[in-house]
């Protein structure tokens, strides 16, 4: 196979000038795909480090995702413990270390209310028994009165004996004189008796009014107006089972709210294990890398074979073929940053003392970079174009 | 109170009208004596004209109670209503006195 570099030095024959053009032509083809492999070779060194930055990015952000969320899942544990815990405090009290539900409060009350409302009843029953029983004294107080009556009647008339019998004594002058000093002691018993028969009604009468005074003592006991315990029972039961309704409400809505939480912990539980997609991504990556290794491992070789099939200088410097196609490119690129790292990876590399780009890291976007060199010219005009397209653009040419 | 005895062979009703009070405490043991002299077998108090009763009456009650168990007759109440219902539900006298 004959070398293309040969067709410059040997004299041209008229009438093969034609195939001299096309010979040149098909040499300045060979050298542009030589420039675009360079390219193509840098861009995918540069592409396999974003692509290296992007799992980076997945793989830390994905960790911290999981973090976080497996942290949401702690704290909505601990919430659905503390809401059990609530459930459970709030049906029930705690008195002297024994625990009781409400509806056992509220059935003790019940009982202990429930017994006052029979003592009470108890009482009347037997303040009324005791009402009849002190009746039943009256009757027999009264009878004992009607004796004293008869008493004293009888004493008047044992009296009024006495003194006829002194009268008739005293008549029979000195034979009647014994008998007389006997009427005088009938008399003197009379009275005595009449004194004892009035002590004995005094102490009736006291009797009798002790009995009523303990009539109106055991009225006052046994006559309770029982309306007022009436409307307080009621009340007291409506209260208590307002209560326990009230708290049965509040147990369903934290019951509720605590399968909510569990649910929560579920959904919570699938997405951390959704962030199992952060290896099958590296995976895909680190296939696409392998793919472009291999493809430049190609374009390399076929590189190689053009340079020695055709005798031809490989590629040094950036050309303007390089830099549009560079432009080409980063004009669909709308990341800055990204962008910042194309130009740096495919047109810096080849060249280091070729400053064609210069970045401003102290700019106030880090983002922002400016490019100052004149070689770049036909590239620069593209850079208010950028800028209309993306407000992320923050790269200006010039 | 006033109250009347409606006895049909051995089985009683008596029938009361106005308020059993402390006040009615005589009549009321009238009333008992009365039941007693008839040898009831059963009595049923019937208190459907009853406006009101108070902790006395519903001592009365269980007086009459004792009674019955003691003469061996059988006492229940009925017709209860109003305030008179309630208190007989407050006291549970309408379990005690198989209403």
């Amino acid at each position: 196979m004959s070398s293309i570099n040969s067709l410059e030095t040997q004299p041209v024959p008229e009438g093969v000038s034609a195939s001299i053009s096309e010979g040149r032509s098909l040499e300045a083809s060979l050298k542009k795909w030589l420039e675009l492999r360079h390219i193509l070779g840098r861009s995918y060194s540069t592409l396999g480090g974003e692509i290296d930055l992007v799992a980076a990015l997945v793989a830390t952000s994905t960790d911290e995702l999981s973090e976080l969320f497996h942290n949401l899942v702690g704290n909505a544990q601990s919430q659905s413990q503390s809401m059990e815990q609530i459930i459970h405090s709030a049906s029930r009290i705690t008195l002297d270390s024994e625990e009781l539900t409400l509806q056992e409060v509220v059935g003790f009350l019940e009982e202990v209310f429930s017994e006052g409302i029979m003592n009470v009843l108890e009482l009347a029953q037997t303040a009324m028994s005791l009402v009849y029983a002190l009746d039943d004294v009256v009757i027999d107080v009264n009878e004992v009165v009607k004796n004293i009556k008869e008493i004293e009647q009888i004493n008047k008339q044992t009296n009024l004996l006495a003194l006829n019998a002194k009268i008739e004594a005293t008549r029979a002058g000195e034979a009647g004189k014994g008998f007389g000093v006997v009427a005088d002691e009938v008399r003197q018993l009379s009275k005595d008796i009449n004194n004892m028969s009035t002590t004995l009604r005094t102490r009736v009468d006291a009797v009798h009014k002790g009995i009523e005074n303990g009539h109106e003592k055991l009225q006052s006991i046994a006559s309770l107006d029982m309306s007022s315990n009436l409307q307080a029972k009621d009340r007291i039961e409506g209260m208590m089972h307002a209560l326990i309704s009230q708290n049965e409400d509040f147990t369903r809505r934290l019951e509720h709210s605590t399968e909510l939480s569990r649910q929560l912990q579920n959904d919570m539980s699938s997405v951390i294990q959704k962030f199992q997609f952060q290896d099958r991504a590296q995976q895909q990556l680190d296939s696409i890398k392998i793919t472009m290794g291999v493809l430049n491992d190609i374009t390399e070789d076929l590189a190689v074979e053009t340079i020695t099939e055709n005798s031809i200088e490989d590629v040094e410097n950036t050309s303007e073929n390089m830099q549009g196609w560079v432009d080409t490119v980063i004009k669909k690129c709308t990341l800055g940053e990204v962008r910042q790292r194309f130009v740096q990876g495919v047109l810096l590399s080849t060249d280091g003392s070729n400053k064609i780009v210069e970045i401003s890291n102290a700019s106030d976007d880090d983002d922002e970079i400016e490019m100052f060199d004149a070689a770049l010219g036909d590239i620069s005009q593209p850079s208010a174009s950028l800028d209309d397209e993306d407000d992320d653009d923050n790269i200006e040419l010039f | 109170m006033d109250y009347k005895i409606n006895n049909n062979g051995g089985s009683a009703t008596v029938v009361f009208s106005g308020d059993i009070t402390f006040s009615e405490n005589v009549s009321f043991r009238q009333l008992l004596k009365d039941i007693a002299e008839q040898q009831v077998e059963s009595c049923v108090f019937d208190l459907s004209s009853v406006d009101m009763v108070d902790s006395a009456g519903l001592g009365m009650f269980l007086i009459a109670r004792e009674q019955a168990e003691t003469a061996g007759w059988k006492l229940s109440v009925s017709g209860a209503q109003g305030h008179v219902a309630s208190m007989l539900k407050l006291t549970k006298l309408s379990d005690l006195l198989d209403g």
